[in-house]
């Protein structure tokens, strides 16, 4: 997956970096909202066709609180380039977030509580629960990982495929 | 007079009709073959369930259903939303795979267009003597494409009934027709495609195209159909491809004709080929 992170504590920001591109993403590591938004901008205007259009990134992963611009902000500006653009907030305040998110952005926003056990980044970034909820449905995985799908993708996928099966998750 | 309100989907209903069936290209069976693998995807319980709801919401049979991937990529998004792109981007890239040619990232249905369209002037190309086709297009400029594909084929002599004198040497302009009564004129047209055939070295089938819109539209279509009458579906010599603009079609009756005098039916819109069933 193609990951850009927002994060302005270096140290933090080097662990996420360390890890995910140890499980094979490529990263893009920026330190504030602003050189975040400019690093999008940059990637979407050369983002190719095929199953990347309109796909710079696979996720964003944003700090919520950031000097200058916080997360909120960043996530606002990008979501104006690409509504579809998937978006992971790292916050302390769940609630604050979630309303946050809702008043200014008009969506609840995918989040990941802190502090957070580096295995739950992956799994949240990876999608591994809808994936297993996928698997319990008896649906290759693996063939359908080759298409690279997105966050939304497997979503509606999962949704779909429950409403058919008449299985609730 | 063209009947503004004949359309795609009347025609080939009315061709279905008149004991036409479609021919099942090698793009049509790769296709299927995809889908096929993208629904196997989920498993057999769920591509059942799958199949099942598509083929009720459509009221078709799971075989009619397969073949009309328009519809399949409309309800695969009603019942996934975003979903439905991991399935259609699994049938592509599957799609792809067996044609054996690289992604160009072009949309998924100028690809399909592409290789259909390919593959309906390969048809044309390789029509052989004693058949009769016609093609109803909207699209001009693939008329054009296609009539060159045909025209360019064949071993035999070439004519053309037409408008005006183009690469085509021996033609019988409509100009030539205009203003003789019925009967008269389509002896001509006749009698022009016996002249064709004469000039066939050691009986090569002589290879003649008809821009069959202008004659039926313009004042001459009932000539042009006593003429497409006695050529008949299946022409002695000649390898024929008569070409009508849907809009220039005056309705039904003229559609029936064309069915009755034809053996072969494109339609350019969906570039589907239809064969007529055996009496």
């Amino acid at each position: 997956m193609k990951i850009l992170i927002a994060e302005d504590d270096p140290l933090i920001l080097g662990a996420y970096v360390v890890l995910l591109e140890g499980r094979g993403h490529a990263v893009k590591a920026t330190v504030n909202g602003n050189e975040c938004v400019r690093a999008y901008s940059q990637a979407a205007s050369y983002s190719s066709t095929g199953y990347g259009v309109g796909r710079p990134f696979d996720a964003l992963l944003l700090d919520y609180m950031m000097p200058e611009k916080d997360g909120m902000q960043v996530a606002r500006e990008i979501l104006a380039l690409n509504p579809r653009q998937r978006i992971i907030f790292a916050s302390a305040f769940v609630k604050e977030t979630l309303e946050e998110s809702i008043s200014e952005l008009g969506r609840v926003i995918e989040l990941v509580q802190k502090p957070f056990s580096m295995k739950t980044l992956v799994n949240v970034i990876e999608d591994a629960e809808i994936y297993a909820r996928l698997e319990k449905l008896n649906v290759d995985v693996k063939a359908l990982k080759e298409v690279q799908p997105t966050h939304d993708q497997i979503e509606g996928l999962l949704k779909g495929l429950g409403t058919i099966m008449k299985v609730s998750f | 007079m063209a009947n503004e309100t004949m359309q795609v989907q009347e025609v080939e209903q009315a061709v279905r009709q008149h004991g036409f069936a479609p021919v099942r290209t090698r793009t049509d069976d790769l296709l299927v073959l995809a889908i096929e693998k993208a629904f196997e995807m989920f498993g057999e319980d769920c591509s059942k369930a799958l199949l099942f709801q598509l083929c009720t919401m459509h009221r078709m049979s799971h075989e009619e259903l397969l073949s009309r991937y328009d519809l399949i990529e409309k309800s695969l998004r009603t019942v996934f939303g975003f979903g439905s792109e991991a399935i259609t981007a699994y049938v592509r890239a599957h799609f792809m795979k067996n044609l054996g040619i690289s992604d160009s990232g072009q949309p998924f249905v100028d690809l399909l267009r592409q290789a259909k369209e390919k593959e309906v002037a390969g048809f044309l190309s390789r029509l052989p003597a004693g058949e009769h086709a016609a093609l109803i297009y909207s699209d001009g400029r693939l008329a054009e494409k296609l009539g060159s594909a045909f025209l360019e084929s064949g071993e035999g002599p070439k004519g053309a009934l037409t408008r005006s004198r183009d690469k085509i040497a021996n033609v019988m302009l409509y100009d030539n027709l205009y203003g003789f009564d019925d009967h008269t004129a389509s002896k001509r047209m006749l009698n022009w495609i016996q002249s064709v055939r004469a000039a066939s070295p050691a009986g090569a089938p002589a290879t003649i195209a008809s821009e069959a819109g202008l004659f039926l539209g313009n004042g001459l279509a009932g000539a042009y159909m006593m003429f497409d009458a006695a050529m008949g579906p299946r022409p002695d010599g000649v390898r024929m491809l008569c070409s009508c603009a849907l809009d220039r079609l005056a309705g039904p009756e003229q559609l029936e004709h064309l069915c009755e005098a034809h053996s072969h039916i494109i339609l350019g819109d969906s570039l589907v080929i239809y064969r007529s069933k055996p009496a």
